[in-house]
């Protein structure tokens, strides 16, 4: 029980801080159960109340197992192994009485930090990593120096750390990078987040109330202004009268786009899960080979983006894109018995004004004039939203303006699509790059000209022009959206947080740059310019493993250097024997602790193996005459030396 | 064991119930030459210890309570102005019988207790210039509360360290306390204890003990040890010379109880935590170290083989 008090909290405590980041992505009821188990724990040390027994343990085990199949069901991904680490971490400090249990604890606690790293890779929790790793090491080393100082356990837990420090910076240098996710049973089935492959009314004002970050964007040189900052995400060509779909099939991009004005922006994607990736308007070809850049000008990546990506990617802000005229056709697809009024007044502008840039001029002046609303709370649309849009509501987001826009354009005869991505972004006033977040996100509409190939047209600016320059608060009527009596007074407050959120955004992408900058190729790189060079990923294991081994073996020779026994006492052919009579009893199991003087370990010994009791003891007498009695006769030495030789403890001992 | 000593042991033993371990502990420190501190809370037994100690050695015994108001005359002695004779007659003190049991002497005056300790270690006492030799043998057993108790002059370190061991006694065990509870060893047991030795007797052990062979490897544990509690952190200070001296002399007085003319490991371990407990503190508050944890550290210290 006292015992209990020096171990116990300690490792709760690395249990809790390593657990703590999980917090938010596990189930309630898991973070609940640590909670009660560990705060059950510590409360039963301080007022001495009862610890569940072993039955109980394997009860609450089974529950927790039970809840854990219960909530994950079939989704047995990471999350599930995750969640049955927690439940189990939950349980184990109340079996911690003896050394290996309470070791386990602590590799437990290693073990959920390193779960935690495989979900993400921020700053922020790199940084809580390195601290949680610290306190289990620390706790550790408490269990295995009970009464040291918590502040000592600390500094050594520091101090092996650091030391161990250079075989990190190796293991990141060395280590293959592999191209795929290291595990590669990373969860597909969580919800993706951002954009779908569908745009109905609605889709994108929910996305509206989104904080989250989309992505981030470095410029090379200046940034772009704002009326420019459109980015390009999905093309949106199939129209069955309600909902706008991605084309199932887009082939590969054969002849860039023709433009100018050349603008090299790195991106920072969150992982989304989907496949598209973002780029300005209008991307010029594909980053690298993962991605492919399609005849929609859409930059696609081969696989789900589900860990952060990093790319590098040019487009030209003033373009001609032609594309062969591909899916021209298909933008002017109208189903027949839908939206009527809409095809009318269609058909009235194609017949009115004359060329395509006079039908796009005459429709964006009929969404100036008619009283048109931006707003973030849409009335709801029915079957025809186009036409209930255009004609009765009028009030509406940006994917209902660009979707009644581009059917408006169809039912004229002008191929139009509707481009879904992002428009603006904020501006880190620290490092000169944009924060795009999902409230950003944005629906335009391209139109078809037989001159200047594919021409954007942003309908919603028609209706709400201040949206470029104050984003998505432009749908707010008010203006401030946080704002209100509030708002106003906590402004000082606000601002200054907000720009220490943004200093820490700037200090992580830095820190991302670095991180994830160090790909396979640049670890190719990097090798050849010290002389190393390997065609597979076999190369850089074979020399980490030749490096730790070299560490390692330098580690040994050290220790045998600085521990290794003086020749004087290897000579001692008493001391020899005797070690030798000692192995001989360890090796059928009964094992000499150290501090367990010769008397104190013959009787130990000689309880475990009751047939050898005569032997044991005689061979102790012999060893402490010699040793204790200074007794120094060459014939006992050889009388030791006969009798150990004879000493053959078989058989298992009785434990 | 020794027949001679485990009767003594015995005969301790019906006064103070189920507590051998510190009985023989308390024998090894006399017959190692040692003064004793025992430290406990009061009603365990400590008064009691020593006295039936005193009386089954066959020494002369004489008893001290020490008071906060106690002079240094109390114990020595005081020079009193005789008038037949018109000289000074000096009249002994408590402090000329062969066990003085120095009873609390956390309560007296540092005054009083460093004349006590100054008689302990010099053997002598020393009083108008005259020096009077103390009688051999002479041991003082003192026993003092926890520190924590109001009231109280702590010793200090330098006046620990005069006590070869300090042991403790502890609650007794439940079948122990059952037997005092029915009234076994009462005072009356106290009265009937016999003496099994006398001081000659006691010298002649003590003389014997200082024969007990100390082999090489045994000093080599031992200094493992004083080198182990000067370079860990565990300790405030490490151990003195005289510690290790100290050590030496009470694992042989255990070993000779034992009946052997040679040390072991086993000997040094069983007086380890008597021998040194008060004279370390923790590295961390300074505080003494619980003898449990004490022992917990020392286990780390491999024997040398």
């Amino acid at each position: 029980m006292n015992e209990d008090r020096k171990y116990i909290p300690a490792l709760t405590g690395a249990l809790f801080i390593a657990i703590l980041p999980h917090a938010l992505s596990l189930p309630v009821w898991i973070t609940a159960w640590c909670v009660l188990m560990w705060g059950y724990l510590l409360a039963s040390l301080r007022f001495g109340w009862p610890r569940p027994g072993r039955i109980t343990r394997l009860l609450l085990s089974i529950a927790g197992i039970a809840g854990i199949l219960v909530t994950y069901n079939t989704r047995l991904g990471p999350e599930a192994y995750v969640g049955l680490l927690a439940v189990m971490a939950a349980l184990k400090p109340f079996e911690s009485s003896t050394h290996r249990d309470r070791m386990i604890t602590a590799f437990i606690a290693y073990f959920i930090i390193i779960s935690k790293l495989l979900e993400a890779e921020t700053l922020a929790i790199t940084l809580y990593m390195f601290f949680s790793v610290l306190v289990t090491t620390a706790a550790l080393v408490r269990i295995n120096d009970p009464y040291g100082l918590w502040r000592k356990n600390l500094k050594k837990a520091g101090t092996i750390l650091a030391q161990a420090a250079p075989v990190m910076l190796l293991m990141f240098v060395l280590f293959p990078r592999l191209e795929t996710s290291l595990i590669g049973m990373r969860n597909t089935g969580e919800a993706s987040t951002g954009f779908s492959d569908r745009l109905s009314p609605g889709s994108i004002s929910k996305l509206a109330e989104n904080n989250e970050i989309a992505f981030r964007a470095e410029f090379e040189g200046p940034l772009p202004p704002p009326n420019q900052r459109y980015w390009r995400g999905i093309v949106f060509t199939d129209f069955d009268g309600k909902t706008w779909r991605r084309l199932k099939t887009t082939p590969e991009l054969e002849k860039p786009a023709y433009g100018q004005k050349p603008v090299n922006c790195t991106i920072s994607l969150e992982p989304h899960r989907n496949k598209w990736l973002f780029a300005l308007d209008l991307p010029v070809k594909a980053p690298s080979s993962r991605y492919r850049l399609d005849r929609d000008f859409t930059v696609r990546s081969k696989r789900p983006v589900t860990r952060k990506r990093r790319y590098e990617i040019t487009s030209y802000t003033q373009y001609k894109a032609f594309a062969g005229g591909w899916g021209v056709e298909k933008a002017l697809r109208l189903p027949e018995n839908t939206n009527p009024r809409t095809r009318d007044l269609g058909k009235k502008l194609a017949q009115e004004a004359e060329g395509t840039g006079k039908i796009i001029e005459a429709g964006l002046d009929y969404l100036k004039d008619n009283d048109f609303a931006y707003t973030m709370e849409p009335p709801l649309l029915g079957k025809n939203p186009a036409d209930e849009f255009l004609f009765e509501s009028r009030r509406g987001f940006c994917e209902h303006f660009a979707s009644a826009f581009a059917c408006l354009m169809r039912a004229a005869g002008v191929p139009a699509r509707v481009v879904g991505g992002y428009l603006g972004g904020e501006i880190n006033p620290f490092a000169e790059y944009l924060i795009i977040r999902q409230s950003d996100a944005h629906a335009w509409v391209e139109v078809w000209d037989q001159e200047k190939g594919w021409v954007r047209v942003d309908p919603t600016l028609a209706a709400a022009p201040d949206r470029l320059e104050q984003g998505i608060e432009a749908a707010f009527p008010g203006g401030n959206r946080g704002g209100g009596f509030a708002g106003r007074y906590l402004e000082p407050f606000t601002s200054f947080a907000g720009s220490i959120k943004m200093g820490w955004d700037a200090v992580s992408l830095r820190w991302e740059e670095f991180f994830y900058a160090y790909s396979r190729e640049h670890q190719k790189a990097l090798l050849k310019k010290i002389g190393l060079y390997w065609k597979s990923w076999k190369g850089p294991l074979a020399a980490l493993g030749l490096g730790l081994g070299l560490a390692t073996a330098i580690i040994i020779l050290y220790g045998f250097f600085q521990f290794r026994i003086p020749a004087s006492e290897k000579k001692d052919p008493v001391k020899k024997q005797y070690e030798k009579f000692c192995k001989k009893l360890e090796s059928s199991g009964v094992a000499r602790r150290p501090n367990m003087g010769p008397k104190e370990f013959s009787e130990y010994a000689a309880a475990r193996l009751p047939s050898k009791r005569e032997q044991i003891a005689a061979i102790t007498d012999i060893y402490i005459r010699l040793r204790y009695r200074d007794e120094k006769n060459p014939g006992t030495v050889r009388q030791l030396r006969t009798m150990v030789r004879n000493f053959k403890p078989s058989g298992a001992a009785r434990t | 064991m020794n027949e001679e000593f485990e009767e003594v042991v015995r005969q301790i033993s019906r006064v103070v119930l189920g507590k051998e371990q510190q009985v023989r502990l308390a024998l090894t420190c006399l017959f190692a030459g040692g003064h004793l501190l025992i430290e406990d809370l009061p009603g365990i037994g400590k008064t009691t210890l020593a006295k039936v100690l005193a009386k089954c050695l066959g020494l002369e015994f004489q008893r001290v309570q020490f008071t906060s108001d106690m002079l240094p005359g109390d114990i020595l002695g005081v020079s009193i102005f005789d008038q037949n004779t018109g000289l000074f007659n000096f009249h002994q003190g408590p402090i000329f019988t062969q066990v003085l049991l120095a009873d609390e002497i956390n309560r007296a005056t540092p005054k009083t207790q460093s004349a006590l300790l100054e008689a302990m270690e010099e053997g002598q006492v020393t009083f108008e210039g005259k020096t009077r030799i103390l009688e051999n043998p002479f041991f003082v057993i003192a026993t003092q509360n926890p520190l924590e108790y109001a009231g109280t002059f702590p010793l200090p370190e330098s006046q620990l360290d005069r006590f070869l061991m300090r042991i403790e006694i502890g609650y007794p065990g439940r079948s122990a306390e059952k037997r005092i509870l029915q009234g076994e060893g009462s005072q009356h047991a106290l009265e009937k204890t016999a003496a099994c030795m006398n001081d000659t007797r006691v010298c002649e052990i003590q003389e014997n003990v200082e024969k007990v062979r100390t082999s090489d490897t045994f000093i080599d544990y031992i200094q493992k040890i004083i080198y182990f509690t000067r370079t860990s952190e565990h300790f405030h200070v490490g151990l003195s010379p005289r510690a290790g001296l100290a050590i030496s002399q009470a694992a042989r007085a255990w070993a000779y109880l034992q009946g052997r003319d040679y040390a072991l490991p086993e000997d040094l371990q069983q007086v380890l935590p008597s021998v040194v407990g008060h004279r370390l503190r923790s590295g961390h508050d300074r505080t003494e170290i619980p003898r449990k944890q004490l022992m917990e550290i020392f286990s780390r210290i491999s024997v040398p083989l």
